[in-house]
């Protein structure tokens, strides 16, 4: 090429091997596998509780309520692998039976005060002024008054049935519910999707319902499974207390009530069900706080 | 040149926006004035570019254009109608033909809703008489947008951030707008993604003669989109012109400035900065807004505020002395290191698709 | 010249949901004193974690599993945290994107600047913390330095937060700054006076500057070497200006394409297509090869090899180095004979 004026020498490009790409790791590390094994272990009682609470006549040897007084206060036994109580009753049977009691009580409890707690936040929380107001200062009303009080004076309001216990243990739980969720609500509010919703023409409850609720489900699906304990133990206060569940039907807190003339004697009364309250309020916690680890629209998404 | 163009799309004139800010528990409510009074015109199918730093008032004039604020004073005029006298019927027409592009597109897509009804839900909201298949019109705004038509069924989280930027302009073409407000709508993005976003942008306005009021922090990004730029400060007008003239013949030392920051980037830094940073609008300072910071001040710009006036062909410039100031315009050929075109081993892809 | 800090072939593997990945992969790099070398790339690309690593400030989640990083003719990736610590603030400084979540909002600024001084050098003298820290704030150009020094982090604007980061920083003359997109906070006319106060800075105290940027233009301005990372690679590195002005891998060309400037802006943009793999998905081959619209089997096969020119000073990953190098030399040249 005569006419070339600058004719930059081309550089001398010399060639070397690629780094070498190292084998990715893989496996699960040491703090991941304990946390399996707790997720494991939290599980498998919750699955066995529910599982035997839904089908307690498949599992249970004996019948519940069936007195027989020359077997009263045996220790446990290859018969009578719990024991048995001062009427000679079945211990193991009467816990298969009392947690169908415990737990679908507490069940159906957080589910009524996570639904009207959760509600009532969401509207409070993105409605603001005096729906935010009201919703707040009965919330402080509820969590002002200890929950074992609140439930005491309700029974005595309004008597006692299943049906009524339930609705007493959802009144003394449903304020951190509400809580909880307007915070969530506060936030989502400001986010961009609630703003484009809203210039869409989306109205107030369609915003409510189908832009925060479905975001403040991962918080309501952990705070409900922590709260099974909460209530479980709750509801075993007040049938301990006499005001739960009426004999002869079985509960955990109204065996455990029972057994107390006979802690010296008979301590299996008291200690099997305590056993399996514990069991089941730690499963419920280990499983909560797994969840609040885990949670995320990824996860959900398989469910 | 402007009066001799069709009627305006949007006429906004006048427009203010004050907040009563109260500071502490027992402070006293002051007024801040977040837009201090702005006049400017859309000539349809035409972008118009607003430009300024945080503080300037930008994203609030975005807002009451969208309706999502209540203005404290001023007129905003869409296609003839005054926005600020609509009734709710109005309102909704409006929303159909006036629709917004946020910033973030992590914020602005529901993360619990699949793209599909993301985009339909303000077609299902504005429902009109007639059966919409909704299926087959997303599928056909996602491709429109340059997305697989099967995405519907995804989940936000399962797209990137710019393809995620797509689904929001999707969802704004649902009901067939005349205008977009695309407030900052690249600035989230990567680097590479961005002139994705930016093209598309242009071919739909070219496409379906769109209407778009832009707004970003990045000059070079508005001189890109737009065909007429506002450079905004403290919530005021310092300049405004057809792009090229405020590009190459700048008469704000604030928007020279502007222009300095970017040609940071791109080569031969010179000449005299602006020092400081924006003031509060809480006490913005007298005169001109500009004078603490500008390097030609005098004592007339501390006494008295300058107005918009026209110095060339619709060009106007809030500036005392914008005939005395060095032209300081971008120097067009003349730059060291422009980035050499690869053309022969990187030919251009007009309609840049993404495969999620 | 000797470089003060040299990264060999650091490979940092992050633990995440989608299981473990490779973030950085074989970084190598040089910094020299009173230089500026930029690490340029987006978010994903590892330029950051490859300085969280340098460090040993990562978080619990990931780890360094191989490479060395001399500094001083010591390996940091060999030292505990204890000896990390006393680098760390006295060799060497850090200033990230957010000055606000740097600076404690709870303490004044004087006293953030004197516990530099405390810590590093045993000094308890009040006034004598005050007079120090006073000239660390004139040093980087706070007005009314006295008067600011009992000011809280929230009394400062964005710009000014940033200078107060830096002057912890530079307080006790480090070797070399990391800086983690230092501007990307602040507003466009900020940006500028930062950049300059850096460069002041290094001038002064002859300090090396490790420049972390997703902004290859600003960079090009401001720093002397680049090093472009790409799926947690380098794919290009050299002196800046000549990588700038002559780019070789598909990337760097792309990336200063798809970027509008006052010189482009009458022209259309061209951008990159697709986007970058995810780190839990990188192909066997070139990275970029998906998104490259001169990628042939080879490069979507075989990662690339290193191509050196000029005494290694330019390095470029990819496979066509050698005709597209030819390429833009006969384009120069033909460009020279017409204009």
């Amino acid at each position: 090429m005569p006419d070339v004026i600058h004719d930059a020498p081309l550089p001398v490009i010399t060639r070397k091997p690629a780094d070498p790409r190292l084998p990715m790791a893989t496996g699960a590390g040491r703090g991941r596998r304990m946390m399996l094994l707790q997720l494991g272990v939290a599980s498998a009682i919750a699955i066995v509780l529910v599982t035997v609470s839904l089908f307690p006549g498949l599992f249970a040897p004996y019948d519940p309520t069936g007195i027989s007084l020359s077997d009263a206060l045996k220790p446990p036994s290859a018969a009578h692998p719990f024991g048995t109580d001062q009427l000679g009753r079945d211990l193991l049977s009467r816990i298969i039976y009392g947690s169908r009691v415990s737990l679908f009580v507490a069940f159906c409890a957080v589910l009524l005060a996570g639904i009207g707690g959760g509600l009532f936040g969401i509207a409070a929380g993105y409605l603001g002024g005096v729906v935010d107001s009201i919703v707040m200062r009965l919330a402080d009303i509820q969590l002002a008054l200890p929950a074992v009080i609140l439930a005491l004076v309700l029974v005595g309001a309004i008597g006692f049935s299943i049906f009524n216990l339930i609705v007493v243990l959802s009144l003394a739980n449903w304020a951190r519910f509400a809580r909880v969720t307007r915070s969530e609500a506060l936030s989502l509010r400001q986010r961009d999707f609630v703003l484009l919703a809203k210039l869409a023409g989306a109205s107030r409850l369609r915003i409510m319902l189908r832009h925060i609720a479905p975001n403040v489900t991962n918080t309501f699906i952990v705070l409900a499974t922590l709260d099974i304990g909460v209530i479980i133990i709750l509801e075993a206060t007040l049938s301990f207390l006499g005001l739960g569940v009426q004999p002869p039907t079985p509960s955990w807190g109204a065996m455990i009530a029972d057994g107390r003339g006979y802690l010296e004697t008979a301590w299996w009364i008291c200690a099997f069900p305590g056993f399996v309250l514990m069991a089941a309020v730690l499963s419920a916690n280990l499983l909560g706080d797994a969840l609040r680890d885990r949670l995320s629209p990824t996860l959900l998404r398989a469910w | 040149m402007a009066e001799a163009a069709a009627r305006p799309f949007m006429r906004v004139e006048g427009l203010r926006k004050t907040y009563e800010v109260r500071r502490g528990l027992f402070g006293r409510a002051r007024p801040l004035h977040a837009v201090a009074g702005v006049t400017f015109e859309v000539q349809p199918g035409t972008t118009f570019g607003l430009v300024g730093e945080s503080g300037s008032g930008k994203t609030t004039i975005a807002k009451m254009l969208m309706l999502a604020e209540p203005p404290s004073q001023g007129s905003i005029e869409v296609a003839g109608q005054d926005l600020t006298q609509l009734s709710g019927a109005d309102r909704e027409r409006f929303h159909s033909e006036v629709q917004p592009v946020l910033q973030d597109p992590y914020s602005s897509l529901n993360p619990r809703m699949r793209i599909g009804r993301i985009i339909d839900e303000p077609l299902r909201i504005h429902r009109r008489a007639e059966r919409i298949d909704y299926d087959a019109r997303v599928r056909e705004l996602l491709e429109l947008v340059g997305l697989p038509g099967d995405a519907g069924s995804r989940f936000p989280h399962e797209l990137s951030g710019g393809q995620r930027q797509r689904v929001s302009i999707a969802r704004a073409l649902g009901l067939g707008p005349k205008c977009m407000i695309l407030d900052e709508p690249v600035s989230a993005l990567d680097v590479s993604i961005q002139a994705q976003i930016l093209n598309l942008l242009k071919d739909l306005q070219a496409r379906l003669g769109l209407t778009y009021l832009l707004i970003s922090h990045d000059l070079a990004v508005v001189a890109y989109m737009s065909q007429r730029v506002g450079v905004l400060y403290l919530g005021e007008f310092m300049e405004i012109a057809d792009t090229a003239e405020i590009v190459g013949n700048a008469r704000h030392p604030y928007t020279q400035a502007l222009i300095a920051a970017v040609d940071a980037r791109s080569g031969a830094v010179d000449g005299a900065t602006v020092a400081g940073e924006i003031p509060s609008p809480m006490n913005p300072p007298s005169g001109c807004t500009f004078h603490p910071r500008c390097p030609y001040a005098q004592a007339r710009c501390r006494a008295e505020k300058p107005g918009l006036r026209e110095i060339g062909p619709s060009h106007f410039v809030a500036c005392h002395f914008a005939e005395q100031v060095p032209s300081r315009g971008h120097p067009h050929a003349s730059s060291s290191i422009a980035p050499a075109p690869m053309a022969p081993t990187f030919p251009p892809i007009d309609q840049p698709k993404e495969n999620p | 010249m000797e470089p003060i800090l040299e990264a060999r072939n650091l490979t940092t593997m992050l633990r995440g949901r989608a299981g473990v990945v490779t973030a950085v992969d074989n970084v190598s790099l040089s910094v020299y004193p009173g230089r500026t070398l930029a690490l340029v790339g987006e978010s994903g690309s590892g330029k950051s974690i490859t300085c969280l690593s340098m460090l040993g400030l990562l978080p619990s989640s990931g780890k360094l599993v191989a490479g060395e990083v001399m500094f001083k003719g010591r390996d940091l990736a060999k030292l505990s945290q204890r000896e990390l610590e006393a680098i760390r603030g006295r060799e060497i400084g850090m200033i990230l994107q957010d000055a606000m979540t740097s600076l404690n909002p709870l303490f004044t600024i004087g006293d953030q600047i004197g516990e530099v001084f405390r810590y590093h050098q045993g000094i308890r003298d009040r006034a004598e913390l005050r007079r120090r820290s006073i000239e660390v704030l004139e040093k980087v150009k706070i007005p009314a330095a006295a008067e600011r020094l009992d000011s809280y982090p929230f009394q400062f604007s964005g710009g000014m937060r940033q200078r107060v980061s830096i002057a912890i920083n530079v307080a006790l003359s480090p070797d070399l700054l990391i800086c983690d997109e230092p501007t990307t906070a602040l507003d466009v006319t900020v940006q500028l006076q930062i950049l300059r106060l850096l460069g002041e800075l290094q001038r002064q105290q002859n300090m090396a500057i490790v420049f972390v940027t997703h902004d290859l233009q600003m960079a090009a301005q401001f720093c002397d070497d680049v090093a472009i990372m790409y799926g947690g690679r380098v794919v290009e590195s050299g002196p800046i200006r000549e990588v700038f002005d002559n780019p070789v891998h598909p990337y760097t060309v792309g990336l200063l394409e798809a970027v509008p400037t006052l010189e482009n802006f009458g022209s259309r943009l061209v951008a990159i297509p697709g986007q970058q793999p995810a780190l839990s998905a990188i192909p066997p081959g070139c990275r970029f090869a998906a998104r490259c619209a001169s990628a042939n089997d080879q490069c979507r096969a075989q990662y690339p090899d290193w191509f050196e020119w000029n005494e290694g000073s330019r390095r470029v990953a990819c496979w066509r180095t050698e005709e597209r190098v030819q390429a833009s030399a006969a384009r120069r040249r033909a460009e020279a004979a017409h204009g």
